[in-house]
């Protein structure tokens, strides 16, 4: 960050390419897309400290562009969180509905952007646990230098939303430009936001996906994020819990304990999150089962 | 920098540094009393403005994303007529918030009925509670927003 007194340099392409344009030729140059994520961390109180250069992407259409089909959803990375609720619960997967509705308040998520909230670096965004589960897939641009070509051209890039949050994740200058959000089969989807502290300062994220076909649980799904540490679930579970018939029997209740007790083992000073955790749990198996 | 864009229905430009807060030019270069900030950027509400219909938090807004884009706030609302539901229908249930919120909450409510003119209790909830100020009570705020919502489709429908 630049002094809080140096004024950024300000930049309103119209397009992708004049996005990526702009970036890699200004140092330091940062996306802007709603900007609460980036404004938040200002503690300035005249100006909201910002980067030296701010290439601000509310111009550029291509990325506000949204679409339905039977698969699912595909969204342009600058479509505001509001804008994604306003869908309507029928429309939108499982879940997301409840997620959305605990992301602050309608005045920041009429700003906050779905690329903004999966691009943030420094905290892992609340929906984006069960962006994963819903096997969420994203489509970037940036710009690569040809062999024999003098001026770099545009590529582009598909992965996972898992691998976007692993070490392949998104270099300086690349530009998420859309999501990919299935439907998928699921016949159950849980989003809980449970507060641990009073302050609001700790809090657990909990999402679940199921699939149950006459008392069998065809698919099963779990995630797990304090919004520091990373998504924590557990694929190997998922993959053994498929055919299971429900109620679940004590022995595969208590491998789903197992698990989440082992994989909660990073919030070893946390014992309210594990103890929620496994209480959340055990609730949403008991819940699909009857 | 130079900014246009519109404020309460008029063409204004401003020379200003793109990262001050928008709340602090609306307030200090066109005089907009209404404006408040309460907190530091933890979303209190309080600095509520309509950017596009849209509600949003002025304070986290830096002064370049005004650029070209149409800015209500409560000053320019109350010389509308759908300022009057929104008095009518607080007025009726009771509900006075003081001078520090009571802008937001208009603007709020108003940006709520542009989107729906049969808000769920849902949406009304999420209404008030995007407002955080302890003068009056969540579920009285909840009532009002919804009793101005069946006031303005009373007055709608009867044009
Ligand atoms: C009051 C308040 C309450 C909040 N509450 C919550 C909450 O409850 N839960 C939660 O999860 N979050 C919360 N947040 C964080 C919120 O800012 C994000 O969730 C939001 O979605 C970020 O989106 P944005 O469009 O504003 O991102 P920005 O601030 O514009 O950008 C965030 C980061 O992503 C990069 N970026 C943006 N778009 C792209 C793109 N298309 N390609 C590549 N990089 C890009 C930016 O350079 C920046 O590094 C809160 C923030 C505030 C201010
Ligand atoms: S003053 Fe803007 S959110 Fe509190």
């Amino acid at each position: 960050m630049p002094s809080k007194h140096t004024a950024p340099r300000t930049y309103f392409p119209r397009t992708i390419a004049e996005a990526l344009d702009i970036h890699a030729s200004q140092q330091g140059a940062v996306f802007w897309a709603g900007g609460t994520h980036l404004a938040q961390s200002s503690h300035n109180r005249r100006y909201i400290d910002l980067p030296r250069v701010v290439v601000s992407l509310g111009r550029v259409e291509e990325l506000a562009r949204a679409s339905r089909s039977e698969e699912g959803l595909e969204l342009g990375s600058m479509m505001s969180l509001d804008r994604l609720d306003s869908i309507g619960r029928n429309a939108l997967p499982l879940g997301l509905p409840e997620a959305l509705a605990h992301l602050g308040s309608r005045p920041l998520r009429c700003r906050a952007t779905i690329g903004g909230h999966i691009a943030m670096r420094d905290r892992m965004g609340d929906l984006t646990g069960l962006l994963q589960l819903l096997d969420t897939q994203i489509e970037t641009r940036y710009l690569k230098l040809r062999r024999g070509r003098r001026k770099p051209a545009i590529s582009s890039r598909k992965l996972s939303l898992s691998q976007l949050n692993g070490p392949e994740g998104l270099q300086d200058g690349e530009l998420i430009v859309r999501l990919s959000i299935p439907h998928g089969d699921w016949t159950h989807g849980f989003a809980l936001k449970i507060p641990v502290t009073g302050n609001g300062r700790r809090q657990l994220n909990f999402y679940a996906l199921a699939r149950v076909d006459k008392n069998v649980l065809n698919q099963w799904r779990m995630a797990l994020s304090d919004g520091q540490s990373g998504i924590l679930r557990d694929r190997d579970l998922e993959v053994a819990m498929a055919g299971k018939p429900l109620p679940l029997s004590k022995r595969d209740m208590d491998a789903l304990e197992g698990s989440v007790e082992h994989l909660t083992r990073v919030w070893e000073n946390r014992p309210c999150e594990r103890e929620i955790a496994q209480r959340l749990t055990r609730g949403i198996l008991t819940d699909i089962s009857t | 920098m130079t900014i246009s864009f519109y404020l309460n229905g008029q063409p204004v430009e401003v020379d200003v540094l793109p990262h001050r807060r928008s709340t602090d030019v609306l307030h200090e270069e066109f005089g907009l009393r209404s404006l408040h900030r309460t907190c530091q950027n933890q979303g209190c509400g309080i600095c509520l403005i309509l950017l596009d219909e849209q509600p949003v938090l002025s304070c986290l807004l830096p002064a370049f994303e005004l650029r070209d884009r149409d800015i209500w706030t409560a000053e320019g609302l109350a010389l509308l007529k759908e300022f009057g539901d929104i008095v009518e229908g607080f007025g009726s249930v009771g509900v006075r918030p003081c001078p520090i919120c009571g802008p937001a909450r208009t603007l709020a409510t108003e940006a709520l009925l542009r989107r729906t003119l049969r808000p769920t209790r849902q949406q009304a909830k999420d209404t008030a509670a995007s407002i955080r100020c302890d003068c009056c009570s969540e579920a009285r705020v909840i009532s009002a927003v919804l009793k101005t919502a069946r006031i303005r489709e009373a007055r709608l429908h009867a044009q």
